[in-house]
């Protein structure tokens, strides 16, 4: 399992998967909106989808899970 | 022949220490996937070019007859060397002898490469391995004493920062005055899993807190490369170390007083690149990628990153452009929305001091919507590196060209340039900026107007649309408030322009400067 966390705070205005979702490297994930900006918020490796703990419009703060992907 | 006897003597002294530790450390230090000092040194300069110093260094016994019974050579391995042809000193620690600790040293070879380097005004490559010549409580047993701390050489280290280029790299587990070494530098290179840096290491460390450490967990590059900052960039190999040292010397200057080394650029200087008209999303709200929009301006390749993952809401690098070496920054949106906290703050201050240095005319792609808000970044001190930052800006003598490619707010996007100076500065058509964006901003100057309105949210979207109206960058222009606003198409052409124009006088700058580099 590897977490998918958010690096710094914001809103979560995009969530682009969905659990059991198969997901390569640097695929986006989510979108965070920080300091103005959709930024987007990579799987840091390939994997599927665990589980999601975020909805849109959720805010987050720095070092929060988003995600959680399994093997 | 008559001191053959001697010459004798002298080859098989010699012989001996190119044995460093012994055959079978030599096995075990390759059983761990490094390489030997000597090795590495072969690697990195240029074949037949090593002029060894100090080879006959090292810890001796003899027999009853006075004569060589053993020999145990120190374990720092330094000379002078070319890289590219371009003259160099070389050195690293042998970790085969004494795990490269003090008290294996002998003589204090380090020290004594770092300020040939300095008094010969050429770049100082370190190889640190083990403690890197650090202390060892064996030197308080071998001399019957324990001793004041004094960082032996520390003089030439903090003066040649600000007049040659200094790069180090860790190839093994380094601590103390190795650590401190990799540290003073102006580009450092860690080994992915295969070297780590601390303070102490693992033994230390559980004696201090009581808790065994794995030294990975203590002190890789997964912490130095990134959150920490310590370390500049991770390779994957040790070969891979050799070509990014050679790779960042071949921008810089040998010394302060000369200027970067000029090459032929294959790149035509007047390339129009087609894509730098979409790059730039029309919603304000959407990132554009940094590393490709800069691919599409500097010379082709000549981008090379360093300390990628440390603050990397701020990408930095050197580059050419028509040949010519320059120092660049840029905001890079996709993270943190490209704002300026602590650590970015940090990379800023130390490249622009690099850059002043090294006489690298500094090019700088700003989309900057501010310093990093919130708790986090408050807790973090950003106020106060962030004016440090905007100090080494107001310092910097280097020419220095800023292209707004679309927002500068606040008080970190006016950081980007020093508005005493005569600076050249091109906006595109994207360009965005003001002491406050409008959204956010008029809540807080029409908070009394908004709060008294019979319908508030309508009111402050009304002052918004009033105020977007007036924020067309040609508004600016028309002001000579941004001297000129381009077809971004044409940045590489006068860019490209800029630097030859700049370099005809550069040498007039090319000196330490006044304020020296500070690790």
């Amino acid at each position: 399992m590897a977490d998918v966390n958010a690096e710094w705070p914001g809103r979560v205005a995009e969530v682009h998967v969905a659990v059991g979702d198969q997901v390569e490297a640097e695929q986006e994930l989510f979108t965070l909106e920080s300091m103005k900006m959709l930024t987007p918020i990579p799987a840091s490796r390939a994997g599927k989808i665990a589980e999601i703990l975020v909805a849109v419009d959720d805010f987050v703060d720095e070092g929060a899970t988003l995600a959680r992907l399994a093997d | 022949m008559v001191w053959q006897p001697e010459i004798d003597d002298l080859k098989r002294r010699r012989e001996l220490a190119y044995e460093m530790g012994s055959p079978e450390r030599v096995q075990r230090h390759h059983d761990r996937g490094h390489l030997t000092v000597r090795e590495r040194l072969d690697l990195l300069v240029d074949p037949g070019t090593f002029r060894e110093r100090g080879v006959l260094a090292g810890k001796a016994t003899y027999d009853e007859d006075g004569n060589l019974a053993s020999f145990i050579p120190s374990n720092y391995v330094m000379g002078v060397a070319k890289i590219d042809g371009r003259s160099v000193v070389v050195g690293g620690d042998d970790f085969t002898v004494r795990g490269g600790a003090a008290d294996g040293a002998v003589g204090g070879k380090s020290g004594h490469a770092e300020r040939m380097a300095a008094e010969l005004r050429i770049p100082v490559i370190r190889m640190v391995d083990g403690t890197g010549g650090g202390g060892s409580v064996k030197t308080i047993e071998d001399i019957g004493r324990t001793y004041i701390p004094g960082n032996t050489g520390w003089d030439v280290i903090t003066r040649a920062m600000s007049e040659i280029p200094m790069v180090a790299t860790a190839m093994g587990s380094i601590a103390g005055i190795g650590a401190a070494r990799v540290a003073a530098s102006h580009f450092s290179i860690m080994i992915k899993g295969n070297s780590q840096v601390f303070i102490a290491g693992p033994p230390v460390v559980e004696r201090a807190f009581g808790q065994p450490i794995e030294k990975e967990d203590l002190g890789g590059s997964h912490i130095h490369a990134h959150g920490s900052g310590v370390v500049d960039n991770e390779v994957e190999t040790e070969e891979e170390a050799f070509e990014e040292i050679k790779r960042f010397l071949s921008y810089l200057p040998s010394n302060a007083w000369q200027l970067p080394p000029v090459c032929e650029s294959s790149d035509p200087w007047d390339r129009r690149d087609e894509g730098l008209l979409s790059v730039i999303p029309r919603d304000r709200r959407r990132p554009h990628d940094i590393r490709k929009l800069l691919a599409m301006i500097l010379d082709e390749g000549s981008f090379f990153e360093i300390a990628r993952y440390f603050g990397p809401s701020l990408v930095v690098g050197l580059a050419r452009l028509g040949g010519r070496p320059v120092g660049v920054l840029a905001n890079d949106p996709r993270m943190l929305g490209g704002s300026m906290d602590g650590a970015a703050s940090d990379k800023f201050a130390r490249f622009i001091d690099l850059f002043d240095t090294f006489n690298l005319p500094i090019v700088n792609f700003v989309d900057q919507p501010g310093f990093m808000l919130g708790t986090a970044a408050e807790s973090s001190g950003v106020a106060r590196r962030g004016v440090r930052a905007l100090a080494a800006v107001n310092q910097a003598v280097v020419p220095w060209a800023s292209v707004v490619v679309r927002r500068a707010y606040g008080v970190a996007g006016a950081g980007h340039q020093n508005h005493a100076r005569w600076n050249y500065r091109i906006a595109w058509p994207s360009g965005d900026w003001g002491s406050l964006p409008i959204e956010g901003g008029v809540q807080a100057a029409y908070r009394r107007d908004i709060e008294a309105a019979e319908d508030p949210d309508a009111y402050r979207a009304a002052l918004e649309e009033k105020l977007s109206d007036l924020r067309s960058p040609f508004r600016t222009a028309e002001a000579f408030n941004i001297e000129d606003i381009i077809d971004p198409r044409e940045t590489r052409p006068l860019l490209c322009e800029w630097v030859e124009l700049v370099y005809q006088s550069l040498d007039t700058i090319a000196r330490p400067k006044s304020r020296g580099t500070r690790p």
